[in-house]
């Protein structure tokens, strides 16, 4: 399957841009602070979302995938990258059944994609922790997660208009 | 399968439709996630509120040894229970509400990052000196948690 160059060069970018925002995540909100463990804005979700909208699908599922593998070979632990990514392949899973949808905006798909995200790391807990009281988290995880999905969609809208109008001129 | 110049690709690829406005679709989605958070959070208050009378009971095992098993209900006042044996030594904080590990010789202190054990399944295990700590409910059939204390039969 051929690809453009353009598309390589925008996945990427994306998948540095999600590092980084990982690690910024990471930086900005030290675990203890927040009310509930193991939410997070899931910044990393905005070069997911722009790869998802700007390359394709399969593009996006490489990024989540590789930025929870990238996280894990900088140091991380396997628990954390367990979560990470079945709490991606959740999101990307929603994501994509729904980013074609006529009356679903970026709003819907980002904010399905950050709940889907916290159900995923709830049945990584459920694996890890092999004990059904997690199951209590869920709630507070998807609400919080939902609101943070809504700012995340925000965030990326003007990320993807800006890749729309380099690839226009491109063509051009 | 032919070969193109390289580029085509980009403009002729289906891309999903940029929608950037809230829509209808959208308050759907918002409306089915709180619903179902919803249904969820009022499971667990009936589910809580029929076991809220269930016992706890804090159970502390050395080498699979009980060393102690208290109902929570018969700490009146919170108090400390001191392990002291030849690995090392370690405070456990027990009260009505909750249970932690306060103190412990051991180098790694996994134990007391553990934190409070309030509900039955918690635990904290301290490997270096072989203690258990764990709340169990007065339910025999969740009593036994994880099968970690089938040695304790004698």
């Amino acid at each position: 399957m051929r690809k453009s160059a353009f598309d390589i060069a925008k996945t990427a970018i994306m998948l540095s841009l999600a590092l980084v925002l990982s690690i910024l995540e990471a930086w900005l909100l030290p675990r203890g602070i927040l009310p509930i463990p193991g939410f997070k804005l899931g910044l990393a979700n905005i070069a997911i979302l722009v790869t998802l909208y700007g390359v394709g699908k399969k593009e996006a599922f490489l990024v989540a995938v590789l930025r929870s593998l990238v996280i894990l070979g900088l140091g991380g632990n396997i628990v954390g990258f367990l979560f990470s990514l079945l709490g991606g392949i959740f999101a990307w899973g929603t994501m994509c059944l729904l980013v074609e949808r006529k009356h679903v905006s970026i709003f819907g798909v980002s904010i399905a994609g950050a709940a889907s995200h916290g159900i995923g790391q709830i049945l990584a807990a459920l694996w890890v922790m092999r004990t059904v009281y997690v199951i209590s988290y869920l709630p507070y995880l998807v609400l919080a997660g939902s609101l943070a999905g809504a700012l995340i969609a925000f965030l990326t809208i003007p990320i993807v208009k800006a890749l729309d109008h380099i690839g226009n001129e491109m063509i051009q | 399968m032919h070969k193109t110049d390289g580029q085509s690709n980009t403009s002729t690829k289906k891309r999903p439709p940029r929608n950037f406005r809230f829509s209808s679709g959208d308050a759907f989605i918002v409306g089915a996630i709180v619903l179902c958070c919803a249904i969820i959070i009022g499971g667990l208050f009936i589910h809580r509120h029929i076991h809220k009378d269930d016992a706890r009971y804090v159970r502390i095992t050395q080498d699979g040894k009980v060393l102690l098993e208290m109902d929570l209900r018969e700490f009146s006042e919170p108090m400390e229970y001191r392990i002291d044996s030849d690995r090392g030594h370690m405070i456990i904080y027990l009260s009505s509400e909750k249970v932690y590990i306060k103190e412990s010789s051991c180098a790694d202190k996994i134990c007391e990052k553990e934190g409070e054990l309030t509900s039955p399944g918690d635990g904290a295990v301290c490997l270096p000196n072989r203690v258990v700590v764990q709340i169990v409910s007065g339910n025999s059939d969740e009593g036994n948690p994880s099968g970690k204390v089938d040695a304790v039969a004698k």
